[in-house]
């Protein structure tokens, strides 16, 4: 989580202080005319960063098998009305273990989603989907305290799933 | 400049001229290569009551420029910079202000754009810990 702490700009441990309230939008026409959609775009210097090459993060891509027998205690970082959460996930993951819990950490039913510090310190964290939201949800996690990580795409899950029905 | 732009509050854009815009003293103008298309987006297209809420007319659409689609999580900027090396935005000019970033630069761009004048602003502490706008 120290790219969110990176610059200590955006994110901050003070939690008495809401937003700015006078925050501009990029894209949306607000204190800011310009939009992705062209073929230029002008922002404030301070809302451009650099790129860099971040070699160690070739470490994000996916395990390419699930152990279940090790997959008690994980806790499944989800959101909540992703096609997988609604239809396959939830129902398979229980089927196949009962005692993974799920745990929402993005609740985009609301407007400005809301992020829930549940505690993970010390604990397992399974991550399904490492898409933009997935690998947000994997330094979430990280802050969170979570000692161990799996991070599985979700064609790694579709895969393990077909393992599964074609073992029964 | 070609651009998309909605100017009528309705379900609507416009693909028109507009004028090419040039930086102030402190800010940069960049070549966009790709944005992506955030769930946002949509009520922004649709101009419901969410779009009427977080947007303004007129506007340009697409505040998710390429390889900055998570706002501030440098992690995503990585994983586009592998896969589409050549796709990312350059920057084409810089104001007077700007001494820290070149021409040429690829860079990202955070769709929230802080006021620096509020409270918040002034004390650093734009987000709070428990609000995430994403």
């Amino acid at each position: 989580m120290f790219f969110i702490f990176r610059q200590n700009r955006l994110f901050t441990q003070d939690a008495s202080q809401g937003i700015c309230q006078n925050m501009g939008l990029f894209g949306h026409g607000v204190k800011c005319n310009s939009g992705g959609c062209a073929q230029f775009a002008v922002v404030n210097r301070n809302a451009v960063y650099a790129l860099k090459y971040f070699g160690f993060f070739i470490i994000l891509i996916i395990t390419p098998h699930l152990p279940y027998n090790n997959t008690q205690f994980l806790e499944l970082i989800y959101q909540r009305d992703s096609p997988a959460y609604l239809s396959h996930l939830e129902y398979h993951i229980t089927q196949l273990k009962k005692s993974v819990r799920l745990v929402p950490i993005f609740d985009s039913s609301k407007q400005a989603p809301s992020l829930k510090l549940a505690s993970l310190a010390g604990e397992d964290v399974l991550v399904i989907g490492c898409g933009p939201i997935g690998l947000f949800a994997i330094a979430i996690a990280k802050y969170m305290g979570a000692a161990k990580g799996k991070f599985v795409s979700l064609l790694c899950l579709l895969e393990l799933i077909l393992q599964s029905h074609a073992n029964q | 400049m070609k651009a998309l732009i909605n100017r009528q509050p309705q379900s609507s854009y416009e693909y028109t001229d507009v004028p090419t815009p040039t930086p102030g003293p402190n800010e940069v103008v960049f070549k966009v290569d790709r944005v992506s298309i955030c769930g946002s987006d949509i009520p922004l297209y649709k101009w419901n009551e969410v779009g009427q809420k977080i947007a303004a007319l007129p506007f340009i659409p697409g505040h998710e420029c390429t390889g900055v689609v998570c706002s501030v999580l440098d992690v995503f900027c990585f994983c586009v910079f592998v896969f589409d090396q050549k796709q990312l935005s350059q920057i084409v000019e810089v104001g007077s202000n700007v001494t820290d970033l070149k021409v040429g630069q690829r860079i990202c761009v955070d769709t929230h754009l802080p006021c620096e004048n509020c409270y918040q602003c002034r004390h650093n502490l734009k987000v709070c810990v428990h609000v995430f706008y994403f």
